[in-house]
């Protein structure tokens, strides 16, 4: 496992798990492999009330009660549709979920404009079709099909990318909690195993392109996940998943704590001016989400290590946070300019190098954006 | 012989040493820290007068406050709230709960001017511990009730002058109900038995380990539930270790500082009360905040010495007002930073214990039920005794949470469906399906985060989960839905005898349309003077009303209207004086006892304010004459502006001065009155200050022609009466030849052209050829637009000019190519927008004159002007008498002194070369005079005047010429 690109989280934190299931005592919903409460720990991290005799670390950042919801609808008889703006952690958190209640968070469809009622439920191997024709062993189980016949979670992502139909797929199997095969004469109907569930997310700025129907929200439980504007929580993701880059890549290098609070205080004050914008145009495209400062982060600490110099610079910085939120032209770089110009250019005669070098450098990189 | 307090207190010691010993490796360090506060509550405990700590409106201390008066009966209640309040408790029987007891200082002495005015509230509602005991001391003979706290000058006073007391307290609060939670505008809240921790790292460890996001709800889970039900002894206890946790380590320094004094204050007034009032501390209690329970090295704290605060610091000279202001528990929660229902859950809370507790608690009657003996002062022989089991002391409570009751179930079962019939009605697709989901969730909530039962919030959480999609499809979310089902706002209400006198005069005066006290709703009121005049005086008040308060909707007018000269037959009010708009009416009374002082009161602040201008004091002065009959005020004011305008430095406000001194005058002088004298002389002044304003404003970039036009408005509308003032035309003749000099804004060059030839400095014929200038030159002529737009402005204080500047208006749309013409369109037409009714008409008009009377002429027809341009003029082209006369209709013997004058042009000449006079200008003025008569005669032409000034020579010319 330790060579793939990005093994999943029952595999990355597969001791923690299996030491939490070691420990856990609650009761344990279905066939689920820890408590609600182990969960929740394994998701927030543990806490001294928690009584457990290692550390176990947060892995997802954000309000608490969400967690607590979310894990409370997978229990019941409900589906949970994950809504947020894009990089808010929404399918990370499914993912987490997902590997701590069934240790398989791989059950994936991934909602595309393109994704069929076969993607959903099943589709037929044609060659194995016609030399021996319908039957279970012809037949390809969607992932959706797999986590009910192991009584998992099935994840489904983008859900409202897909058109209405194939939404409603769903609405069978969340209510009967089984899928019928016509094709097949006999054994024709795969039932869910108990611990069976679907976790679902939406992009809260794709609403409006295929809303979901009455019957199928009231099959799923909605939770929001909001963009995180806590400055010290967002620090504490931001450091969270860069250090988990810099394991993954070997790299040695140490992001400067004030440095870290300018990129921080330049997008809080990116989301104001983004408010505050007149029109569309005036205003980036961007979410300005969480993600995307790691994003920025990661793309710095990448350029400074195969192009420039190891350490991470300001520079390197500002020119990660252009090239990643200027994306229309000329719209985006017009609002980065009037940004620049009137926020972290002044803030860069005034307080200090980190910040004088930071807008330097912004301003390289907008000068030469083509 | 140990008593039974310190009994517990030893028990209470070697359990938390047991607990430090057991939990923590740091096994000293926390033992110290458990057994300090051990000894906290053993010397709290041991006081000879009896503590008894309170949370704000906490149900468990007010259930808990009621089991101990009604056991204890003390004769002496001392309680944690500002001393200068105390006189406002009596009037607390004729409130409907909940209220707030304010204080305002709307001129403070002392304190930084940016704070005024100063406001405090402190909000109190029937589960408030100390209403309680308030409530008590009132209806028991026999008892007395001190406030013991520092006075509301002092709560100011501590406060550090870099502070902001007016900060909002809660800004990302959600606004359900806006008029409800902003009760107590912006006053300070104070509140006795506050106990959030200051210290906000420990405030989110506390809340992080028990899994909960706000403070209300550790309190509700870890302190109410346990304490509401528990005996008075352990009750105290619990309060009393909470207050030494807190205050020891959730509290900032200075916080604990400012505690630390409030405690020597208190227990100054404390000690002496009890000499003053000679109770025996054992027949005493003291009613406080938790956190004032630690001695914290206070050397006055405790009756087990005699120690005083001997000077105790000074009031400010500031003078302070007291009184009620209606409150709600939305404004409470907003202005103690509580979440949304916060109060709501609590009183459900309050209800149900006392329910349970068959105890009756203390309420305050109003006065006639007085003699009556009501249930709150009957004494069920049940309710002395908790009605929970005694075994559930301090050390088992320490331990266990409740369990979930059969009680609980069915309360849980009932939240789920109600609230789901309550989305059911705000369009949300609920169902009983839903509703069994959000019992599941709500338990599966419970056990996660480690409850027994569900709480309160528990079940929002699960309601919200279960029914929010992704919009709410009503106004409300489910959120705010569950937040009504489970107790919903209450809003308070001031009775009538606790009133100001101001507010029951409001009251007794708009009686006569209905309006009352006691109304809870909006009152629609319609009035018909014609067959009722005796409600003018009513109308009369709300429009006082309606002008003193313009923020809020105590009156608001629905038909009729308040202006000079109008006397409305009929109008309809809408009319809110109770419920949440009874605080601005109350608050008014803090400035004057009757409404007409307050309203004169505010006129005069507004016009003799320090940074007052002279549109201030006209407002007042005009608010005056409409809202109250008083002359000398009236004169006062006018005054006033009249200062005001001889000092004012620029034209900032010429507009409106000018169409507020231009309405004074159009009414004055329709009054048998006549004008005031101080608006005759604000007319002078005004004359004489815009006049020679005038160079400057035309050369100062910042001065826009709009406020010039506005400037000239004045001068020349109001140029007659300021005359006759003894003002001097000369003045203005000479600003305006100094204005050429100083201006090369196009649209003020405009503007002065015109000006110039209204007070012929410049002839009409110059005026063209300077249009004409700027239309010839190439790199101009995209300014024209500029120029007209100037001249244009004009035409407001100016009609006669309404013919040139069409005429001028016309050629513009001509002459000028389409790249010049199209972008200045809507300039134009912005710049016409505000002229509209002071041009549009004179230029209509002219328009009507000019265009033909049917449609059939209109393709020959050219405007006048064209066919004039066409024509050549006179010092050039031999016959331009025929154009006119084919412009325009003339009357038969027009038409033949025109023929004479034709024919006999020489003569004409050479008279005119015989008077001085120029023989071009003559013949033109010949012509017109024959043309449109002398009533139309240019006022620019020289030898009108002199026609006008001799008729019969003309005549007897005319009968001369005839003749031969």
């Amino acid at each position: 496992m330790s060579e793939l690109l990005r093994p999943p989280a029952e595999a990355k934190y597969a001791e923690e798990l299996q030491y939490l299931a070691s420990v856990d005592k609650g009761q344990r919903p279905f066939s689920w492999r820890l408590s609600p409460a182990m969960v929740r720990v394994f998701v927030l991290g543990s806490r001294d009330r928690d009584g457990l005799d290692r550390t176990i670390a947060q892995k997802w950042y954000g309000h608490a009660a969400l967690v607590e919801k979310a894990i409370v609808t997978l229990a019941s008889d409900r589906g949970l549709l994950l809504i947020g703006d894009p990089g808010t952690g929404k399918s990370w958190l499914a993912e987490l979920l997902a590997a701590a209640i069934c240790n398989d968070s791989t059950h994936v469809v991934q909602g595309t404009a393109g994704t069929t009622e076969d993607h959903v439920k099943y589709s037929w191997n044609v060659a194995e079709v016609i030399a021996k024709g319908q039957s279970h062993d012809s037949m390809i189980p969607s992932p959706i099909m797999r986590a009910m016949k192991l009584g998992q979670l099935g994840r489904f992502e983008e859900l409202t990318r897909c058109t209405s139909d194939v939404q409603d797929a769903l609405i069978s199997i969340l209510s009967e909690k089984y899928v019928s095969i016509p094709e097949l004469d006999d054994d024709n109907v795969v039932f869910a195993q108990p611990g069976f569930n679907i976790i679902a997310t939406a992009n809260s700025r794709d609403r409006g392109v295929n809303d979901l129907s009455s019957a199928l929200k009231r099959r799923f439980n909605f939770v929001q996940i909001p963009v995180v504007t806590n400055r010290r929580q967002e620090k504490e993701i931001v450091e969270f998943r860069v250090k988990d880059l810099l394991r993954r890549n070997a790299f040695d290098v140490e992001i400067p704590p004030a440095l870290l609070d300018v990129l921080l205080q330049t997008f809080a004050d990116l989301r104001v001016a983004s408010q505050s914008a007149g029109s569309d145009d005036e205003r980036l495209e961007s979410a300005l989400s969480t993600a995307e400062q790691i994003g920025v982060v990661e793309d710095a600490v990448l350029h400074g290590q195969f192009f420039g110099e190891a350490a991470l610079r300001p520079e390197f910085v500002a020119r990660a946070l252009i090239g990643t939120l200027v994306r229309r032209m000329p719209e985006d770089l017009n609002a980065m300019n009037k940004f620049w110009h009137a926020v972290v250019v002044p803030k860069g005669k005034t307080e200090g190098d980190v910040w004088q070098a930071f807008a330097e450098g912004g301003k390289d990189a907008m000068s030469l954006h083509d | 012989m140990a008593t039974e307090e310190q009994r517990t207190a030893a028990a209470l010691i070697d359990e938390l040493r047991t607990a430090a010993a057991a939990f923590t490796d740091d096994e000293v360090d926390a033992a110290r820290v458990l057994q300090t506060m051990a000894e906290d509550v053993a010397r709290a405990m041991g006081q000879p007068i009896d503590i008894f700590p309170v949370i704000h409106h906490s149900p468990a201390s007010a259930v808990q406050m009621v089991r101990y008066l009604r056991r204890r009966q003390p004769k002496l209640v001392l309680v944690e709230m500002c001393e200068d309040l105390l006189p406002l408790a009596e009037h607390l029987r004729d409130c409907v709960l909940p209220v707030a007891l304010q204080a305002l200082a709307s001129q403070p002495v002392g304190f930084p001017p940016s704070w005024a005015p100063l406001s405090v509230v402190s909000p109190l509602t029937e589960l408030s511990a100390e209403y309680q005991a308030i409530a008590y001391a009132l209806r028991t003979k026999g008892v007395q009730l001190r406030f013991v706290d520092r006075s509301v000058d002092h709560v100011y006073q501590w406060i550090d002058p870099a502070e902001d007391p007016n900060a909002p307290v809660h800004d990302d609060f959600d606004e359900e109900d806006e008029d409800a939670i902003k009760l107590h505008g912006g006053a300070l809240g104070i509140q006795l038995g506050s106990i959030t921790p200051s210290f906000g790292d420990f405030r989110d460890f506390l809340l992080q380990n028990a899994r909960m996001t706000h403070f209300s709800e550790w309190v509700s889970l870890y302190v109410e539930q346990p304490a509401i039900g528990c005996d008075t002894i352990s009750y105290r206890e619990i309060l009393c270790m909470i207050g030494s946790l807190f205050r020891r380590l959730g509290s900032t320094d200075h916080d604990r500082e400012e505690t630390r004094q409030r405690d020597r204050y208190m227990w100054t007034r404390i000690k002496q009360a009890l000499a003053e009032t000679g109770v025996a501390p054992s027949d005493a209690v003291f009613i406080c905040g938790a956190a004032h329970i630690v001695d914290d090295d206070v050397p006055e704290w405790g009756l087990d010495n005699d120690v005083r605060w001997q000077e105790l610091p000074d009031r400010t000279g500031t003078s302070w007002q007291y009184g009620f202001i209606p409150s709600s528990y939305g404004a409470i929660e907003l202005q103690f930073g509580q979440p949304r229902g916060a109060v709501s859950m609590a009183e459900s809370e309050w209800k149900k214990a006392i329910k349970q507790s068959k105890l009756s608690p203390y309420t305050l009657d109003p006065p006639k039920a007085k003699g009556k003996k009501g249930t709150a002062t009957k004494k069920s022989s049940k309710a002395l005794q908790p009605a929970v089991p005694e075994q559930l002391n301090l050390r088992s409570l320490l331990r266990d949470a409740p369990a979930l009751t059969s009680t609980d179930q069915v309360e849980l079962i009932q939240w789920c469906t109600g609230i789901v019939a309550s989305a059911r009605k705000h369009r949300y697709m609920a169902s009983t399906a839903d509703a069994i989901a959000i019992y599941e969730t709500s338990i599966l909530l419970a056990r996660l985060r480690a409850r027994n039962r569900p709480s309160p919030y528990d079940f929002v959480d699960a309601a919200e989960t279960c029914l929010e999609k992704s919009r709410p499809p009503g106004r409300r979310n489910v959120r705010q839905l569950c937040h009504r089902m489970l107790g919903g706002d209450r809003i308070g209400q001031v009775g009538y005898s606790s009133l100001p006198p101001l507010v029951q005069d409001v009251y007794d005066r708009l009686a006569i349309l209905g309006v009352s006290a006691t109304m809870r709703t909006v009152k629609r009121v319609l009035i018909d003077f014609a067959a009722k005049p005796e409600l003018r005086p009513a109308s009369q008040l709300l429009w006082r009303l309606h002008w003193l308060l313009s923020g809020t909707r105590v009156a608001r007018p629905i038909m009729g209207e308040l202006a000079l000269g109008v006397e409305s037959r009929q109008e309809s009010w809408d009319v809110r004086i109770s419920g949440p708009e009874q605080r601005a009416v109350i608050e008014l009374s803090f400035h004057g006892v009757t409404v007409e002082q307050v309203l004169e009161r505010h006129l005069q602040e507004k016009a003799f304010d320090e940074q007052a201008k002279t549109l201030d004091a006209l407002e007042a002065a005009e608010a005056c004459a409409l809202l109250l009959d008083r002359t000398r005020l009236f004169s006062r004011l006018g005054e006033r502006a009249v200062v005001l305008l001889a000092a004012e430095e620029g034209p900032d406000d010429a507009e409106a001065i000018f169409e507020m001194v231009r309405r004074l005058v159009h009414h004055f002088r329709g009054t048998p009155e006549g004008l005031p004298a101080w608006l005759e002389k604000l007319v002078a002044v005004g004359y004489s200050h815009y006049a020679t304003l005038l160079p400057t404003a035309f050369a100062d970039r910042g001065t826009s022609p709009r406020q010039l036009a506005a400037m000239l408005s004045f001068v020349f509308t109001l140029e007659s009466l300021a005359l006759t003032m003894g003002c001097e035309r000369s003045q203005l003749l000479i600003a305006i030849e100094q204005s050429g000099r100083g201006t090369a804004d196009p649209e003020k060059r405009g503007l002065l052209w015109a000006c110039e030839w209204i007070v012929q400095r410049r002839e009409e014929e110059d005026v063209r050829e300077a249009f004409e200038a700027v239309l010839a030159h190439p790199l101009g002529r995209g300014t024209y637009p500029a120029y007209l737009s100037g001249f244009l402005r004009c035409v407001q204080f100016s009609p006669r000019a309404a013919p040139l500047a069409t005429e001028l208006l016309g050629r513009a749309f001509v002459v000028l190519p389409d790249y010049v013409l199209l972008p200045w369109i809507p300039g134009l037409l912005t710049t016409l927008q505000p002229l509209a009714a002071d041009v549009m008409p004179a230029m209509f008009k002219e328009l009507r004159r000019e265009l033909p009377r049917a449609y059939g002429g209109i393709d020959e027809w050219r405007a006048g002007w064209m066919q004039e341009e066409r024509a050549p003029r006179v010092d050039h082209v031999g016959e331009p008498a025929a154009v006119v006369v084919e412009a325009r209709e003339v009357s038969e013997g027009a038409r033949a002194v025109q023929a004479l004058l034709r024919d006999n042009r020489g003569a004409v000449r050479a008279w005119a070369q015989a008077w001085g006079v120029d023989a071009d200008v003559w013949e033109q003025s010949m012509l017109a005079v024959a043309t449109d008569g002398a009533a139309e005669a240019r006022a620019g032409d020289e030898p009108l005047p002199l026609l006008g000034t001799w008729p019969a020579s003309l005549h007897a010319w005319a009968r001369v010429l005839t003749d031969r």
